[in-house]
């Protein structure tokens, strides 16, 4: 039951929007409340089942992990591999993801900081890293750098 | 009446035949034909070969070109749309839209995002506007378009207001 909605009141707090990178063929899973440990047991899942050549694990806060995979899919075979880890992992922070997903008919990893939490950072690589990875870390450049740019601005 | 530049004397034109005949090249043609003082455009000397001959033109000249003298159509440009967006999103809110969240007791703010593609400098720009308070319209929260179009015209995509944090839903 909701007790309290602070949200409805009259108190807005401004704050910066955030930056991200989205696309519809790169494979791209958001594992939160997950360990290092898990992240890497799903990704080389993953990776076997669907072929996917190779991966990056990028730490976006504590126990929250981007797993982002080397081989371009179609967006059919995008979802069904979030739908299969969403399912098979119990996580209802995929499902919820997976559903926004759907929504949006793109799928969108955090690229610039959050708040308190900082941008997420590589934390492991693993197999091949040629033709979704280069190109999700190319746009991850990018937009760091804009997203530098946007702060110089604001403080000018 | 005067002679024209295009015009080979009839001389000139005996003698080509005659080194045609004697199956002469065209350069060594035209050196002959300058020693005796009646050289012409080299390019006038080739059709007058030619209609000696009775030979066509060469179908694809170029080929006798080597490949760095010639010319070459300008490279194609990298396709502007590549699929990747980059996104700005998070809660956001407008006067218009307090205005009738209040009324009808809905959340004060609004989950609002802006999806841009094309090129690099485009999409800073475009991000950099939003930053500046530009968000998308209640009634269209999610704005997909090109960088450069919503440079052109900010406010057919958004409108002035700020994007501020999540309602914090305490339950």
């Amino acid at each position: 039951m909701v007790k309290m909605v602070n949200g409805l009141t009259d108190q807005i707090s401004k704050a910066d929007p955030i930056l991200g990178f989205t696309d519809r063929h790169t494979v791209k899973l958001d594992l939160d409340n997950m360990s290092f440990k898990s992240a890497k047991y799903w990704a080389n899942l993953v990776l076997k089942k669907y072929k996917l050549r190779g991966y990056i694990i990028l730490k976006s806060s504590k126990k929250c992990y981007h797993l982002v995979f080397d081989r371009y899919v179609s967006w059919d075979e995008n979802l069904s591999v979030v739908g299969w880890v969403a399912i098979l992992s119990k996580s209802l922070k995929l499902k919820d993801y997976l559903g926004m997903q759907c929504i949006k008919m793109s799928s969108t990893l955090r690229v610039a900081p959050k708040g308190e939490k900082p941008s997420p950072r590589i934390v492991y690589r693993y197999g091949s890293q040629n033709h979704a990875v280069k190109d999700f870390l190319e746009y991850r450049k990018l937009i760091k750098n804009i997203h530098s740019s946007c702060l110089v601005t604001q403080a000018e | 009446m005067p002679k024209t530049k295009s015009q080979i004397s009839s001389k000139t034109k005996y003698a080509i035949k005659a080194y045609v005949k004697q199956g002469y090249s065209a350069n060594t043609i035209q050196k002959k034909l300058q020693s005796q003082g009646l050289g012409i455009q080299r390019k006038r000397l080739l059709a007058e070969v030619r209609k000696v001959k009775g030979t066509k033109p060469k179908a694809y000249p170029e080929k006798y070109t080597p490949k760095k003298y010639r010319r070459v159509a300008p490279k194609a440009r990298r396709p502007v749309f590549s699929g990747k967006h980059v996104a700005v999103y998070r809660p956001a809110t407008t006067k218009r839209y307090r205005k009738l969240a209040r009324k009808v007791g809905m959340p004060l703010s609004y989950s609002a995002r802006f999806e841009f593609y094309g090129n690099g400098k485009d999409v800073a720009k475009a991000v950099r506007l939003a930053y500046g308070g530009i968000v998308p319209r209640w009634e269209n929260p999610h704005v997909e378009c090109s960088a450069r179009a919503f440079l052109n015209n900010p406010y057919k995509y958004g409108e002035d207001g700020e994007w501020v944090n999540r309602p914090n839903i305490e339950s």
